[in-house]
């Protein structure tokens, strides 16, 4: 227990990001899918969603732990990046045509005093094979299970140790 | 010869990139704005039963799902030869009013009118955006715009499903009645939904924009952000703004009715246009032809969406934006109003409808009507049909085939950004010929290049969701020879 991330007092989300109809832009989907598959206990929400800007706001508040398991472009598909929130500080300021930023949505929650995660943990998952189609690219897909493992075992203590007292 | 690319970088609806030529004196030459889009959809959807669209059309798009969930809708009510009953067609109305809520107040706030003219145009870009605004306006009133999108938000998921992908429409209705409860719910939200565009007009249009000398010469400026073009938008049978059913009324720059044309009829009124550097095509009025980038009433160019719908409109079907309707132009010194960043305002008006409209079905004693779907008989199967509505950004047609079996065999879409896409090209180009002047270049009037296209809230370039966060705005400058002198991220 001392690996948990948190206690299994709080509320935690685990949410995975992407559009299950855009090829490897769904693995976030595909993997937090899998992962509630695994869970065996209670305590954690897992969701999906095609969602930005002002709708993570929605999604976010009112937990206390939140991972969220994304695509991110690059050129080794399945590469696993471990992120925080901090580590999108450069992108606090900016803004697209019609929506915030994830860093943006997170400080306006905590701005405006609404109950914002305590802990955020992202996983960014590079894909490079994005076109409308409803699976994964079959590498992706091949390497879908050691993804999940590998995430679930940087979580640490608050995956693996719900699943050891199960 | 210097180049000059603003370049926003995103991977899901498509990006989009403005390019700026400037001669050897450094005045601007020319310029492109090219949107690259994810294309393939249509195949995509082939082969696949008719009646899944309105589900999976919500997918080609984060921003504006429920605008292709309602035109999809519409277009499967006539592959099956189906009407919906009265509360059917009210309760997609009012969840998509409500969706209309959402955008209209998220851009307003967060990235259109309220970044640039609250905290100004070139204002420090760390500052040009929400905690600006919050920062300008102060905290209650930041509350408050939070509060009352969410509200949208609220009627949108009581009704959809689930706001963002709604699983509600579908051929002949919508697919479970409204409760009392929820009726009544969605009666005080919408209420406070109308003090809060009111407010928004009185307070933040009138006070903080209109009555800025500074701002108020930007806005009338016709050396910048100006076009005279024709205008579409659908009408009801009063020609009044309507955004989920009527016929489509276009109208010249002297505001004189061009045509009237129901969305079956759209392809004896629409042809789009190709441009070797661009994937997305660019409507013209068939009868008028495509005649280039060109403005002027032999253009067949035309713009749409909130300022395109209220110089096509005769009025606004509530009476607090008819009000502000008159307001707008008589302000603007008649119609129709050809100052591109009034489409903020205008927004702002259409809100207000929104806002107006669910209130008004929120009390119509039908909505909670249990019949909210007619069944499709065989017999009346049709196999093609055309739904056209108003999305946000503009008018959107939707037109499907499928065969005997209900399997899609083709399918046609014109997406709402798609009608401005001329207008939007050309007032990046005035601006640009405008604002840069022997090579002077820096952020602010960057910003301001920007601030032509960003008053028509496109959505090709939003993406569903963005990791690290969202899209990154680069810069790139070459000199004559092809290279690069500088690069600005922001």
């Amino acid at each position: 227990m001392e690996n948990c991330l948190r206690s299994f007092q709080d509320r935690v989300l685990v949410f995975g990001l992407g559009n299950p109809i855009l090829g490897d832009d769904g693995v976030g989907i595909r993997v937090v899918e899998e992962m509630k598959k695994r869970w065996k206990g209670e305590g954690v929400v897992f969701e999906t969603g095609s969602v930005g800007g002002l709708k993570i706001l929605d999604v976010l508040s009112g937990y206390d732990v939140v991972v969220i398991v994304d695509a991110m472009a690059g050129e080794n598909p399945g590469r696993i990046h471990v992120l925080s929130p901090d580590d999108l500080e450069g992108t606090i300021h900016l803004t697209s045509p019609h929506t915030i930023s994830l860093r943006g949505a997170i400080e306006l929650g905590k701005k405006l005093g609404y109950k914002m995660p305590e802990v955020i943990r992202i996983y960014g998952i590079e894909v490079n094979d994005i076109r409308w189609r409803e699976s994964l690219s079959r590498e992706l897909e091949e390497r879908l299970p050691q993804i999940v493992d590998e995430i679930i075992k940087d979580m640490g203590g608050l995956y693996a140790c719900k699943c050891e007292e199960t | 010869m210097k180049e000059i690319r603003i370049e926003p970088v995103t991977r899901l609806e498509g990006h989009a990139k403005i390019v700026i030529f400037l001669d050897d004196k450094g005045n601007v030459d020319d310029t492109y704005f090219q949107i690259v889009e994810l294309r393939g959809f249509e195949e995509f959807c082939k082969g696949r039963p008719v009646e899944e669209l309105p589900r999976i059309l919500t997918r080609l798009c984060g921003v504006c799902p429920w605008a292709h969930h309602i035109a999809s809708a519409k277009a499967t009510d006539g592959v099956f030869g189906v009407e919906p009953p009265p509360a059917g067609k009210k309760l997609r109305e009012m969840g998509y009013c409500a969706h209309f809520l959402e955008s209209h107040l998220e851009h307003f706030y967060a990235l259109g009118p309220a970044p640039d003219f609250i905290v100004g145009p070139k204002a420090d870009p760390k500052k040009r955006n929400i905690f600006g605004v919050i920062e300008k306006v102060g905290m209650d009133i930041g509350m408050t715009v939070i509060k009352n999108r969410a509200y949208a938000v609220k009627i949108e998921d009581m009704l959809g499903g689930k706001s963002t992908h709604p699983v509600y429409a579908i051929p002949g209705g919508v697919s479970h009645p409204l409760k009392e409860e929820d009726r009544k719910e969605i009666e005080k939200m919408a209420q406070e939904l109308v003090d809060f565009c009111c407010f928004t007009l009185d307070e933040v249009v009138d006070k903080i924009i209109l009555q800025n000398k500074e701002y108020l010469d930007l806005i009338m400026s016709k050396e910048i952000y100006y076009h005279e073009t024709n205008y579409i938008g659908l009408v009801d049978d009063r020609n009044r703004v309507n955004f989920y059913e009527g016929e489509f009324r276009v109208v010249d720059p002297e505001g004189k009715e061009i045509v009237k044309f129901k969305p079956e009829d759209y392809l004896d009124h629409i042809r789009e246009h190709v441009e070797p550097w661009s994937y997305l095509k660019f409507p013209y009025l068939k009868d008028i032809g495509w005649k280039g980038f060109v403005e002027g009433k032999d253009s067949g160019i035309m713009r749409a969406a909130p300022l395109g719908r209220l110089n096509a409109a005769d009025g606004m079907a509530t009476p607090k934006a008819q009000e502000a309707y008159e307001k707008f132009f008589e302000f603007m010194g008649g119609k129709p109003v050809h100052n591109t960043l009034t489409f903020h305002w205008a927004r702002a008006i259409e809100a207000l409808y929104a806002a107006e409209r669910v209130l008004e079905l929120a009390r119509d004693p039908e909505i909670t009507d249990p019949n909210v779907r007619a069944i499709p008989h065989p017999e009346n199967y049709r196999g093609e049909g055309i739904g056209g509505v108003e999305a946000p950004r503009g008018s959107l047609i939707h037109h499907y085939r499928a065969d005997e079996n209900g399997i899609v065999t083709e399918l046609n879409l014109i997406v709402a950004t798609a009608f401005n896409y001329a207008g939007m090209h050309m007032s990046i180009n005035r601006a640009a010929k405008a604002l840069i002047k022997n090579g002077k270049v820096d952020e602010g009037i960057l910003n301001m290049v920007e601030m032509a296209f960003r008053a028509y809230d496109p959505c090709f370039s939003c993406a569903t969701h963005t990791l690290p966060g969202t899209m990154p705005i680069r810069i790139e400058i070459y000199d004559h020879h092809g290279e690069l002198l500088e690069v600005i991220s922001r």
